[in-house]
């Protein structure tokens, strides 16, 4: 295999042994399927420490879907119960109450809404703050959401660790809620898991779902914020501009606030760099690469003289926020919800 | 852990060892179409541990195999006997910059891109870009004198390479050139060593001849209905005195295989050529007025020329794109490197498309053909279903029949991607005395056979390269 993926592996940047490669990867997945390998050291390593941010697959001209191979041999190694004992205690709490974080699932009440908004694990038990911003900023905009009132969980954490048999359970109950609302998400893992995973796994249409930016951008006329003289710059999660392809939203609403000069870090778009959170997994796996990962975007941010990052993600915010060393992170939500003027 | 594992760690530190099985199987590939896994993998960060792990590896007589990125096409870094693989890519410091006397010294691990990244904020680079620039390191690309686009007007690897520190089968660490971008003492062991392919020494430090970045380009994609009118269009170009900075052609194959790949939507004529000239903006729009007559004179279906930088780098786009597009052109087909990089005089171009062409037909193969034209370099993917025993056959077949064109219209085997072990065995039909003084010089300097043994044909000359294949062969 010709390589071209290796210059993208924020992985591989850091830890440099060919099996940390995608290309290694690739080549540890047929390995393992076809008998030769068996689960080592270097095997688990590989399998955890590639965060599934996917910017290989872009760049791999033969379009090698190394996501899915990543995801096929966590699978394979989850079966063989040789999955690392730090994501097998996070998939047990996830079992046992219904987030990652093992907390009591509290339900919100059912409020009578045909529009949903979904926080997802993170969100609701680590930054509240997005659910309030999210909320009062679709007020903003004419639209009454209410909180989803199921599992916690999309199921993504299941899907990332190849816990497929009860990925497949929690999508069936989540699914059947979702199905008959329309659903907003702030948490692009949560969005990219119900948009595309539900439906692929179950074989159903893909319910109507949205993430908050594309709501929010479409009726911007509707946002009116104070002037700021703050440069800042959007990291863009590799959920949402890559899986999912929404990268322009958020740019558009950031560039609504008046005064406001937004800079491009280098790696933007489709071409993000990785947080190096894996959607919690690889964070949990190994949060010391984790944050390595991360560093390496702060220092991006450092370049253009960003007074202030952006994102919108819940596991992007937590991973720069703990390496920014000062330099303010937020998510857009609550970024954009602070900036409103008072009515 | 075992002895020799004991040995080297305590060399490089346990971190930078590894006999785990998952490694050894990711180090058992690179970009060729073989297999075959080394026993450890060490990863060095700097000449003294090189020289050591080379000193205890002579002792014990265990194969070295030194690699970069592993983009290489021919099974250069894999080690064939088993042994170390020295991952050198630990070693990539630019430690000095002196633009001023032309020159860089790095270390061998570091990605030919990642230094021009740093030498152009100073107006200068480093220009052989191969296909694989993102990805390559210096050390490959002295190791197998690579080279790519730009070869027709800025040369190969080796008229770049000053001075070099190589690490001897011994462990004596050789210095050998100098700092001078020319110097006539004595034998040019650079030249020597650039090309060998880790048989002679392991790279430890280059020192490379930089040149003033241009400011200006421009490119234009010209389209013909007729191949062979493609192909004379390259010796009029040339014949007419003009020197493009690239000028490069792909076949329909690869037109098609690039669309598919990229979406580019290229014209699927015979053949594309794209021709780009640098320099000083009026030199630039003169030297492309003429070309633009000498391509109208065979009729193209397309002429369009930019100097517009984004335009120009969607023109490439597609042309960097066609190696690794191939394998997406047919389903069931994978496309392999096996003769993939032969050179011929410039203006037996066109004779070598036709009889490409021709030998693909006759072996029921398809064969895509691209390169670099511009300086009679041509490179071919074919595109065959490789679990099937008898496809292999036939590709081997037809890679003796292009390999003996192109040796008798006085070109050689390969231009810039080496020899490797894939063209291991066609090496009689191009070298005769001249391989036997190669083995010779082998013997001097690497009497114990450890450093990379089985490529180049040094040991002794391979039947064929239908062996060790990485994909699973049935019949």
């Amino acid at each position: 295999m010709c390589g071209f993926c290796r210059p993208v592996c924020p992985t591989l940047e850091k830890r440099g042994w060919e099996s940390y490669a995608p290309r290694g990867l690739v080549n540890i997945g047929y390995g393992l399927l076809k008998g030769k390998l068996r689960p080592s050291k270097a095997l688990v390593d590989s399998a955890y420490s590639c965060t599934t941010c996917g910017r290989c697959v872009v760049k791999c001209p033969p379009g090698i879907k190394v996501r899915d191979i990543a995801l096929a041999v966590r699978s394979t190694l989850f079966q063989g119960s040789s999955t690392p004992a730090s994501i097998r205690s996070l998939l047990a709490k996830l079992a046992k109450t219904g987030n990652i974080y093992g907390k009591e699932n509290k339900r919100t009440p059912e409020k009578d809404s045909d529009l949903i908004f979904f926080p997802g694990c993170n969100i609701k038990h680590k930054h509240p703050e997005i659910i309030t911003s999210s909320l009062r900023l679709l007020n903003e905009v004419g639209t009454q959401a209410g909180l989803w009132n199921g599992t916690d969980c999309c199921g993504a954490p299941f899907m990332l660790a190849g816990a497929l048999d009860q990925f497949q359970a929690l999508a069936r109950e989540n699914f059947e809620k979702i199905k008959s609302s329309r659903t907003i998400f702030s948490c692009p893992i949560g969005f990219q898991t119900v948009k595309v995973s539900y439906p692929t796994l179950l074989k159903g249409r893909a319910p109507d779902t949205s993430h908050i930016t594309e709501i929010l951008s479409s009726r911007i006329e509707s946002l009116h914020f104070e002037e700021t003289r703050e440069t800042v710059t959007y990291h863009d999660p590799c959920y949402l501009a890559r899986l999912m392809k929404v990268t322009e939203p958020p740019r558009k609403l950031l560039n609504s606030i008046p005064g406001i000069r937004f800079v491009e870090m280098a790696d933007a778009r489709e071409n993000t760099r990785c947080c190096g959170s894996g959607a919690g997994i690889t964070e949990t796996y190994s949060k010391e690469l984790s944050r390595e990962m991360a560093a390496e975007r702060i220092k991006q941010a450092h370049q253009v003289n960003a007074d202030r990052i952006v994102t919108s993600c819940p596991y992007c915010l937590d991973q720069l926020s703990a390496v920014s060393n000062g330099l303010p992170v937020d998510d857009i939500t609550v970024f954009l919800a602070s900036r409103l003027r008072p009515s | 852990m075992r002895g020799y594992e004991r040995t080297l760690a305590r060399i490089v530190g346990k971190d930078n060892v590894s006999t785990d099985k998952a490694e050894l199987f990711c180090y058992s590939f690179d970009a060729s179409i073989h297999t075959s896994a080394p026993n450890v993998v060490v990863r060095p960060s700097n000449t003294k541990e090189v020289s050591e792990i080379v000193r205890y590896a002579n002792r014990k007589q265990i194969p070295i195999v030194p690699r970069g990125a592993g983009t290489a096409l021919c099974g250069h870094s894999l080690a064939w006997n088993g042994g170390i693989v020295l991952d050198m890519t630990r070693m990539n410091h630019i430690s000095e910059t002196h633009v001023e006397d032309l020159y860089v010294v790095v270390g061998p691990g570091i990605v030919y891109s990642t230094l021009n990244a740093a030498l152009k904020p100073l107006g200068f680079f480093f220009p052989p870009e191969p296909g694989s620039a993102d990805v390559c390191t210096i050390g490959g690309m002295v190791a197998v004198n690579a080279s790519g686009t730009k070869a027709i007007k800025y040369g190969a690897t080796r008229d770049y390479v000053l001075g070099l520190e190589v690490v001897l089968s011994n462990g004596t660490i050789l210095k050998t050139g100098s700092r001078t971008i020319k110097n006539s003492s004595g034998y040019q062991l650079c030249r020597l060593f650039t090309g060998s392919e880790g048989t002679l020494g392991v790279i430890t430090e280059v020192t490379l001849k930089v040149a003033p970045l241009p400011t200006y380009s421009s490119t234009a994609i010209v389209a013909y209905d007729d191949l062979q009118a493609a192909g004379r269009t390259v010796a009029d170009l040339i014949r007419c005195r003009l020197l493009p900075a690239a000028l490069e052609i792909m076949d329909r194959t690869c037109i098609q295989a690039v669309n598919k790949s990229l979406k580019l939507g290229l014209p699927e004529v015979e053949g594309i050529l794209i021709v780009e000239f640098d320099g000083h903006p009026d030199a630039v729009r003169d030297d492309m007025r003429k070309a633009e007559g000498i391509c109208r004179a065979e009729n193209p279906t397309l002429f369009s020329s930019s100097d517009d930088p984004a335009e120009e780098e969607r023109i490439w786009a597609g042309r960097k794109a066609v190696l690794p597009s191939m394998s997406r052109l047919k389903d069931g087909a994978v496309s392999v490197s096996v003769a993939e990089d032969m050179i011929v005089p410039i203006s037996n171009i066109p004779e070598l498309i036709g009889t490409i062409s021709k030998i693909a037909k006759k072996h029921g193969l398809v064969i895509g053909t691209y390169g670099h034209c511009g300086d009679g370099n041509l490179h071919t993917k074919v595109l065959f279903d490789v679990r099937k025993k008898d496809a292999w056959t036939r590709a081997w077949k037809a890679c003796l029949e292009i390999y003996g064109k192109c040796i008798s219209l006085g070109g050689s085997l390969a231009g810039e991607h080496g020899i490797g072990y894939t063209r291991a065995p066609f090496m009689r039909m191009e070298h005769k005395a001249e391989l036997d003084l190669m083995r010779t010089i082998k013997m001097a300097l690497d009497p114990n056979n450890i450093m990379n043994p089985g490529k180049l044909s040094l040991d002794s000359v391979p039947k064929t390269f239908v062996t060790r294949l990485r994909y699973p062969v049935g019949d």
